[in-house]
């Protein structure tokens, strides 16, 4: 660059450096709005924001337990019966007059009662078909079965009405047991097989209405009575139902258009 | 009372920072004559201005907190109104048209006393009439003062190109000069 461009250029800006031009009102009134725009605009989001926020929270407490009740429920789904029966219910019944009873009874049977036992559990199943169409008279100890453990306990004492209370336990095993051992097939063998099958589809009835009828054992069982008191339709708000390690899990939610309802 | 009182620069920034409304507008005053003057030196007429004026302001009011006071108030705000003038270019013109001029012309010289004769407002007519990326480059470097690397930044144009469009900037402005330096003496003639 010459300096005759150099002179150029030094002339323009010196010419042009304190060119003023006084703008139209429009150009303020412009800004203002711009301005007050701004602060508007930034209401809106922020409230969209905190909108969007509860509408996750309230999604996240109603849906995520219920996304993790999912595995577990899958497979409850073929047997449900059974793995509710275990824990809640079987322990009280089964467990103890068992061993009482076998005691008692005849230690030879030990070996049988133990083997049927871990039988009973793999069993169940098989024992409902062919077991259940045979007798009536079961029904008589369906109801004793659900006594408590001191009656069952002292039940047991008397040598005839324990095998009744074992029956329940041993339905299936026995039947082929009997064939190795006739000894056993004796003491427990005909009746108790017929208060078993009644006894299973009693249990596994019980098992729902017992678990639905312990009070309140946690925060789902709470919230139901809640809910029970304020929502009077059939299918609640939300539903809480309680899972074998006595934590509670929604089962069921119920929010107008949106229904939610697990099957157990 | 208050209408009397004067507000320093300063106090202006402080006051905007602090949200409050009424020394948007009183900062607004003090400088939007002086801003709308370098805005004309980018546009195509006074509309073009004024469009880059109100969004360099909203821009000054937008990012006041990032002036730290290290420089002056009036130079932080004059680059951004230059910076609000790119855009708009950018927005509105194809103005990256780079043509590579070969040769760079007939030096023509001009006389100063015609660039002296002319006024400010006849100077910025004539940079108003330039195409825009002429108009950019000769802004850029001659009143700004940006170097041509710079303005190959800003631009997206080679240095190289750059320095063309300078040169053929000048040309057509000394043209222009000559040649309405020429009718002044017709005229004063």
């Amino acid at each position: 660059m010459n300096t005759q461009d150099k002179e150029f250029d030094d002339l323009f800006r010196s010419k042009l450096d304190g060119f003023e031009v006084e703008p139209s009102a429009q150009v303020w009134a412009g800004i203002d709005a711009r301005l007050d725009g701004k602060k508007r605009r930034s209401i809106i989001p922020m409230l969209s924001i905190a909108a969007s926020m509860i509408l996750l929270i309230a999604a996240a407490v109603l849906f995520i337990p219920e996304g993790e009740n999912i595995k577990p429920g899958h497979p409850k789904k073929n047997g449900p019966a059974i793995s509710r029966i275990k824990p809640v219910t079987a322990k009280p019944v089964q467990d103890t007059p068992v061993n009482t009873v076998i005691k008692k009874d005849a230690e030879p049977a030990n070996i049988i009662a133990n083997s049927r036992v871990a039988g009973v559990q793999h069993h169940t199943k098989k024992m409902e078909a062919p077991v259940t169409p045979a007798e009536q008279p079961a029904p008589v100890v369906v109801k004793q079965a659900p006594a408590k453990e001191e009656d069952q306990q002292l039940i047991a004492a008397a040598p005839t009405k324990p095998a009744e209370i074992t029956t329940p336990v041993v339905p299936g095993p026995e039947t082929q047991l009997s064939i190795k051992q006739p000894t056993t097939i004796e003491t427990t063998g005909t009746n108790p097989t017929n208060t078993l099958t009644a006894a299973q589809p009693a249990l596994t009835q019980q098992a729902k209405p017992v678990v639905k009828r312990h009070g309140i054992h946690n925060f789902g069982d709470l919230v139901n009575i809640v809910v029970a008191k304020v929502d009077k339709r059939k299918d609640k708000l939300i539903e809480f139902t309680d899972t074998d390690d006595d934590e509670s899990t929604i089962t069921a939610v119920n929010i107008g258009p949106v229904k939610i309802k697990k099957d157990k | 009372m208050f209408l009397e009182h004067k507000y320093t620069t300063d106090e202006l920034v402080k006051n905007c920072k602090a949200g409050e409304r009424k020394s948007h507008e009183l900062l607004y005053k003090q400088f939007a004559s002086k801003m709308l003057g370098v805005c004309m030196r980018y546009a195509t007429d006074r509309m073009e201005a004024e469009d880059m004026l109100q969004n360099g302001f909203i821009r000054v009011f937008q990012k006041m907190d990032d002036f730290r006071g290290d420089g002056s108030f009036e130079g932080w705000m004059r680059r951004i109104m230059v910076h609000s003038s790119i855009e708009y270019y950018r927005k509105h013109h194809k103005l990256l048209k780079v043509v590579d001029i070969e040769g760079e012309g007939i030096e023509q010289s001009v006389n100063p006393i015609a660039i002296a004769n002319l006024d400010a407002k006849d100077l910025m007519t004539l940079i108003q009439q330039l195409s825009p990326g002429y108009r950019m480059v000769f802004n850029l470097y001659a009143i700004e003062g940006y170097s041509h690397r710079e303005i190959g930044e800003i631009m997206g144009i080679s240095e190289g190109a750059s320095k063309s469009q300078l040169s053929r900037a000048r040309t057509i402005l000394k043209e222009q000069i000559t040649q309405a330096g020429g009718k002044r003496y017709e005229h004063a003639g």
